[in-house]
């Protein structure tokens, strides 16, 4: 009990700290609290998360809210990636007081969604995390409206459709509480479940509902973007298990199609569009979103396998998006903004070439970087679930992304170039931790494998 | 998995001798590399952990494996790896004279080895594979070190497309196994694999085994490796590579010839010791004889394996180690001190006693004589040998081979007593290290019958070695009258030599055939490669043209994005509401 009750105190103690930091921060004007105060608190809650995953712990918080090991890994990627983007941001952002504000806000939402026993929770976790992260974008300046606006007015959205479709269950499910509802429902039912998977079709940057996002990720300075590609999405998937799996699980013959077109067409348009792309933070964006088309793959599938493969791709992009992102807006603030910018990076800055490379690499699946068995696991999932043209379909669209990461990689060890760039040691410590997990988990992926799996199988 | 640490001193080298800013350091930390590497490996004998598996990852219902072992095979392959790396490194210290050069050669020699001594502790298929495909690409880069000639640049590539082809053969019979037996322990699939599935298996990894150990026909890369540094020839040809294919062959012996392998081994061994001698006998460059003599010995295991003698191929892989690395360190030296002559027909050898003591032991152990290490090798091969023909065809082969062995000795010294100089003046690092390992060649083969335990070695028959000995005094006596009094002329000779490598005509053609067909078949990939190229880059236009249609719904209008998610939304509401 003693052990709860600490890990609980673990759990809630970052918020307090990260809010009254970056409180006193904006009021003394200084950056350091700011972010000492933020890395602090994420610290403690990554240290909770570990805690908790480690001795498997099932921790109720106020009736609504309960920390398992599935919210302990969601927890730990929030929290690490949260710190990963707060180095960058303190380099980066002029006003770094209130980004941190406004990121402790997010945070609060991330755990809200990664705790949540109910579909309220959830709700709320979205609006912090869609409200902070407009703002966010918007204190860096007038030229950043119009992503901000472009999130607010989607997020809100989806948001409005989200609970819309916790309306239509409500009579089913007055508790709200992510219990199954039972099958054989009808069309309330049907047309609820339709809802969910739009607002998180939305969230999750899935196709239809993702024609905004290479505006949004285009427009926000690199290190909001880091957090939305690599945490915000990322959580967005645990929402998207929890409402399928927890909520509409009886209806999974009826769901797993759909989502399984979601996973095709969201792979192929983000590829697709990626192919012509110059500008490199739209590129990636696109890459993004293809990326996560793979991740729909595993939840399609919807075996302890696939979800597995889903949870350890979802920790494997995030890491290398956040890299990406924090080597992009490097760039970007040395002048490079587009493929052909990219020429002869090697000869001007050696790390930031060879690590974009390595973390391309491992996007595209190559073997010895952690992408390669976040795929591999991925497509044998599906392959055992007898579900051939999703794997195949995959590794098509993996060819296809080799070819526009070839294009950066060409550019990048052509011809010699005497304008040196010196790196940044807040960026290098960013993409070094990247690396390392890339690296790691790429060489030797068991612990991963079976920490996603210990996770999963907190998924009915 | 304790084993795994015996690793890492070479991979930290490798990683230091890049990175250090001087280039003289490059050569010492790879030397101290080795050194704590000789100490791991010692360490491991007396505290053998034995043998140790890690879940490396699990995919679906199966998890997959990493296994070391450091049974008795294990750990003296690995003693000989780091015992000649650290020879080799040694020597090269003072061999690599060019100081632009030391940081790239100290760093990918390092990486070699441990990528070779990750393959000697494998005893699973997938870790041999690593340490396979790293040595692989490692041996790449050094044969064609001298980016500068391009013979080294086109040797390089043959090599690497041979062992490309060894790899891709490998790989298939890998997948095979996994396919049977979702299981690449070594142990499991000898206990395990049956049936036509496995046969084929076998006979893949037999094939990848053939192209690593240069056997007939992938043999042509090893000679052309020879472009390579020597150093790099003597840690190829002794400790390294080539054994690789041998050694896969040991692990796995069981399995082969349960898998009716038996009969492939000895083939491929017995036509490659006879490509091999011939061509041996009539090859005038100094470090293409002792590649030729490699392929031989390595044919010599192969039989002895495909007789299922374990012990005898292991008794011969130790001592061919030692005395082949030293025999291309004395080239090195002699080539050396002759200004990079590599035509033994115009070196100048040396009768002081420094110089000649280590070449007559090297030459000697490799040719057989009795008290040394070659002897037992080669006469326990000959006496594990259970059929007549193949036995007469060895004994043959063993004339001709102690023949161009003792011309390699006697050549050079027959320039000398014509021209009477000598030009020795070699670093002291590498006159250290051939001592070191002459030391090593005598006292291997004088203490070899009381290691762990002598009852376990193969049964060496008094009659074996006396006939040995006497095809080997055979191939001396004419090697002596016909290469060192040159009892008949220079001309004469060429005109015999000529009709004796007439007996490799067939083979060459055959050999001709192979590439004929290989040929072929390459065309015909090509050919199919061409198409396939065109759909791929059909493929690409559709999609580029794809992605221009797509990249009208990205115009940035929130309004259109609007109007496709409430498009999205009714559609999905409408899909699910049909279902």
């Amino acid at each position: 009990m003693i052990i709860e009750q600490l890990a609980m105190l673990l759990v809630l103690l970052p918020f307090a700290v990260m809010i009254l930091s970056s409180c006193v921060a904006i009021r003394s004007k200084s950056r350091r609290l700011a972010l000492w105060g933020s890395l602090a608190g994420v610290l403690i809650a990554a240290f909770g998360a570990t805690i908790v995953m480690d001795l498997g712990l099932s921790i109720p918080l106020l009736g609504y809210l309960t920390v398992t090991p599935l919210s302990a890994f969601f927890l730990f990627l929030a929290s690490s990636g949260t710190a990963l983007v707060e180095i960058l941001a303190f380099r980066y952002s002029e006003q770094f007081q209130e980004f941190a504000f406004f990121m402790s806000l997010s945070f609060i939402g991330m755990f809200l969604i990664a705790a949540a026993q109910s579909l309220l929770p959830i709700i709320i976790g979205f609006e912090l995390m869609t409200v902070s992260t407009a703002f966010m974008m918007l204190v860096h300046g007038r030229k950043r409206a119009e992503a901000a606006i472009k999130l607010f007015i989607f997020g809100s959205l989806a948001i409005a459709v989200f609970a819309f479709a916790t309306a239509l269950i409500l009579q089913y499910n007055p508790s709200l509480s992510l219990s199954a509802i039972p099958q054989y429902l009808g069309y309330i039912a049907m047309v609820s479940l339709a809802l969910f998977l739009v607002a998180l079709g939305f969230e999750t940057a899935s196709f239809p509902f993702n024609l905004w996002i290479p505006d949004v990720y285009q427009g926000a300075p690199a290190f909001v973007t880091a957090a939305l590609a690599g945490i915000n999405k990322k959580i967005a998937f645990l929402a998207l298990i929890e409402v399928l799996f927890f909520v509409f699980t009886a209806y999974f013959t009826s769901f797993y199609r759909i989502v399984e077109v979601l996973a095709i067409v969201t792979m192929l348009f983000g590829n697709i569009l990626a192919l012509k792309q110059k500008n490199l933070k739209r590129l990636f964006a696109y890459s993004s979103i293809s990326q996560a088309g793979y991740i729909l793959v595993g939840i399609a599938v919807g075996t302890h396998a696939g979800l597995t493969a889903s949870l350890f791709y979802i920790f494997a992009h995030s890491f290398m998006i956040i890299g990406v992102f924090a080597i992009v807006g490097f760039l970007e603030s040395h002048g490079i903004n587009t493929v052909d910018d990219c020429n002869s990076l090697y000869s001007r800055n050696a790390f930031i070439a060879v690590s974009l490379t390595l973390i391309m690499l491992s996007m595209a699946g190559i073997p010895g970087l952690v992408g390669f068995f976040g795929k591999f696991i991925l497509f044998t999932s599906a392959i055992s679930a007898g579900m051939y043209w999703l794997a195949v379909i995959g590794v098509l669209n993996s060819f296809i992304s080799i070819y526009y990461y070839a294009r950066i990689v060409n550019a990048s060890f052509q011809r010699k170039n005497e304008r040196t760039i010196l790196i940044d040691r807040y960026v290098q410590m960013v993409v070094v931790f990247a690396l390392a997990i890339i690296i790691t988990f790429g060489v030797f992926p068991q612990p991963l494998i079976s920490m996603a799996s210990a996770a999963a199988s907190f998924i009915p | 998995m304790l084993a795994l640490f015996v690793v890492l001193p070479f991979v930290l080298s490798g990683v230091l001798a890049m990175l250090v800013k001087s280039d003289r350091l490059a050569g010492p930390i790879a030397l101290a590399a080795g050194l704590v590497s000789i100490g791991l490996v010692g360490w491991l004998y007396l505290n053998n952990p034995g043998m140790q598996a890690l879940t490396w990852f699990t995919a679906g219902a199966y998890p997959i494996t990493l296994v070391t072992s450091l049974s008795q095979l294990h750990i003296w392959f690995l003693a000989l790896i780091a015992f000649m790396s650290t020879m080799v490194i040694l020597y090269s210290m003072g061999f690599m004279d060019v100081p632009s050069e030391r940081h790239a050669y100290f760093s990918e020699i390092s990486f070699f080895a441990a990528g070779m001594m990750l393959f000697a502790i494998g005893a699973d298929l997938i870790t041999l594979f690593v340490g396979w495909e790293l040595i692989g690409f490692a041996s790449y880069l050094l044969i064609g070190f001298w980016r500068h000639r391009e013979s080294a640049v086109n040797a390089a590539r043959k090599a690497v497309i041979v062992l490309l082809i060894g790899d891709l053969l490998m790989f298939s019979g890998i997948a095979l196994l996994w396919v049977q037996l979702h299981s690449l322990s070594l142990a499991y699939i000898e206990a395990n694999a049956s049936g036509y599935l496995a046969s084929a298996a076998a006979l893949f990894i037999v094939a990848g085994a053939l192209t690593k150990s240069a056997q007939f026909p992938f043999h042509e890369w090893l000679t052309d490796a020879m472009e390579g540094p020597t150093p790099v020839s003597a840690l190829l040809h002794s400790s390294t590579m080539v054994k690789a294919g041998v050694f896969l062959a040991m692990v796995l012996l069981p399995f082969l010839i349960k898998a009716g392998m038996g009969p492939i081994l000895i083939g491929a061994g017995l036509i490659s010791v006879i490509v091999a001698v011939v061509n041996a006998l009539s090859s005038t460059h100094i470090k293409r004889i002792l590649a030729y003599s490699t392929i031989e010995d390595m044919g010599l295991m192969f039989i002895a394996l495909g007789f299922g003698s374990l012990l005898a191929a292991f008794l011969l892989f130790l001592f061919q180690t030692l005395y082949k690395g030293l025999a291309f360190m004395n080239a090195g030296e002699l080539t050396k001190a002759n200004n990079d002559e590599m035509d033994i027909r115009k070196l100048v050898g040396s009768t002081r006693l420094a110089i000649i003591v280590p070449v007559i032991i090297g030459v000697a152990s490799l040719a057989g004589v009795f008290p040394l290490g070659g002897f037992f090798g080669k006469a326990a091969v000959d006496s594990a040998v259970s059929n007549y023909v193949v036995y007469a065809v060895l004994m043959l082969v063993e004339v001709v081979s102690s023949m161009y062995i003792f011309r390699w000795l006697l050549v050079p010294l027959s320039n000398r007593a014509r021209s009477g100089k000598s030009l020795y003046n070699e670093p002291r690092s590498m006159v250290m290290a051939v001592y070191i390992v002459s030391i090593g060649v005598v006292a291997s083969s004088l203490v070899w019958p009381y290691l762990s335990g002598s009852s376990r070695w193969p049964p060496i028959s008094l009659l074996d070695g006396a006939t040995y000995t006497l095809m080997l005094l055979v191939g001396f006596a004419l090697s002596y009258a016909l290469y060192y009094k040159r009892i008949v002329a220079a001309r004469k000779m060429r005109s015999i030599l000529s009709q004796l490598s007439d007996i490799s005509i067939p083979i060459n053609t055959f050999y001709g055939f192979v590439v004929w067909v290989a040929s072929k078949c390459g065309s015909a990939v090509d050919e199919f490669e061409y198409y396939l190229y065109s759909i791929v880059k059909v493929c690409g236009h559709g999609f580029v043209n794809i992605s221009l249609l797509f990249e009208r719904t990205q115009d940035g209008s929130i309004n259109y994005y609007l109007v496709m998610f409430i498009v999205g939304a009714i559609a999905a509401v409408v899909i699910f509401s049909v279902i």
